[in-house]
């Protein structure tokens, strides 16, 4: 309903057809709603129809090719490049095939936002997206408390972008400075009104959001934002206290278990999780000095561990260290023999 | 039912934007057209 008020008011304002793209790609309504998906390919089809609405429609003259439109094609260039001498081929066409048409498709619309208004459209259209899948986890975390692993959005916990906890805590955090941004300055939203409650109430549902998934990366993505709205605040002090006073209102009705799992921020190294994370984050860096080439989409997939349990037998998994020795280990695909090898051996020991 | 309520929330919310930024865009053209007119001899 939404997509096809957009697409019709797009007949009369050919630009809208591209904002019911940004909805299209940002809310992702087909895995909100899998029978969308089964009845059309709805991105590809808004993005064919965003093109031709601004070919046959909304041409005028171009922009200026800025430094931003050459990243882009350089970027979407770059990624074509790496996926020919990918690690793995068919994961890596595989991404590339929607990955390549979304950069191909983002350098589109610079020249198609070209006013004020228009552009201001599309940061209110994408904040609406985000916090479409925001608001369910913050009205569900107030109403059962939320907890880690559990399914409070509108896709399955990791369907799609808008349901994994850590990805979507960091994004409402992320979001938060367009909000402020158009709390003082939009036209076509003013913050005046009721409006400006809305815009007021961005925050709370990103903390209430953060603390129903339980997840540390949102933890973090709460601060570093609270650090930088103090930092770009005029009045420093009276932030302080605003923010102070909120988390020691939220700390006291946290239960054990989130308090339990948001320490462990400080003891990285003794929590599965985030141990498995750091280990992923040395083998990224490790794999990047040695291949400046990079090694094409989902060459992650090289990284794994080999883990030892107590009674010696021993199992390989993605940066799962659940037992008492890690083996950090790639796969080689040096020739066309042996598939895989551990050239370098950073071993943990988490006994 | 409160993952559609939301839904429905946010889509009339991006509609709305829609609607308002094809209205205003209007009003900006017609301005400016006028503007031009006006100081045309």
């Amino acid at each position: 309903m939404i997509w096809g008020s957009l697409v019709a008011l797009g007949c009369a304002a050919p630009f809208v057809v591209s904002l019911a793209y940004i909805w299209v790609d940002i809310f992702q309504p087909q895995s909100v709603a899998p029978t969308i998906a089964a009845m059309m390919p709805i991105s590809m089809v808004t993005a064919l129809a965003a093109i031709m609405a601004y070919l046959l429609a909304d041409r005028g003259p171009p922009p200026r090719l800025g430094l931003l439109t050459m990243l882009l094609v350089a970027w979407a260039a770059w990624m074509t490049l790496t996926t020919t001498w990918a690690i793995f081929p068919d994961y890596a066409w595989k991404k590339w095939d929607w990955a390549f048409k979304t950069a191909a498709f983002t350098t589109l619309l610079p020249f198609v936002f070209t006013s004020r208004i228009r552009i201001e459209a599309a940061l209110l259209v994408f904040v609406c997206a985000i916090m479409s899948n925001v608001l369910p986890f913050a009205v569900k975390t107030a109403i059962t408390g939320g907890g880690y692993g559990q399914q409070l959005g509108l896709v399955p916990v990791n369907g799609g972008w808008g349901g994994e906890g850590s990805t979507l805590s960091t994004y409402a955090f992320a979001t938060l400075p367009l909000v402020t941004y158009l709390l003082h300055h939009s036209l076509i939203a003013p913050g005046r009104g009721l409006m400006r409650y809305a815009y007021y109430a961005a925050p709370a549902l990103a903390a209430i959001a953060t603390i129903g998934t339980f997840a540390r990366a949102g933890v973090i993505a709460g601060f570093v934002w609270a650090v930088l709205a103090w930092w770009h605040s005029r009045r420093k002090i009276a932030l302080i206290f605003v923010l102070l006073g909120g988390v020691a209102a939220i700390l006291p009705l946290m239960d054990e278990a989130w308090t339990a799992r948001i320490l462990t921020i400080f003891h990285a190294r003794a929590d599965d999780s985030a141990l498995g994370r750091i280990l992923s984050w040395q083998w990224t860096w490790d794999f990047a000095m040695r291949n400046p080439g990079g090694g094409g989409f989902d060459a992650y997939r090289a990284s794994y561990a080999v883990a030892t349990r107590p009674d010696g037998t021993s199992s390989r998994s993605t940066a799962s260290p659940r037992t008492t020795s890690i083996s950090r280990c790639w796969a080689s695909r040096a020739g066309s023999g042996s598939a895989f090898s551990c050239p370098y051996s950073p071993s943990s020991s988490l006994a | 039912m409160i993952d559609n309520l939301v839904i429905l929330l946010m889509g009339a919310a991006v509609v709305s934007v829609a609607f308002r930024a094809v209205r205003m865009e209007r009003r900006e053209r017609a301005a400016d057209k006028a503007a031009t007119r006006s100081r045309r001899p």
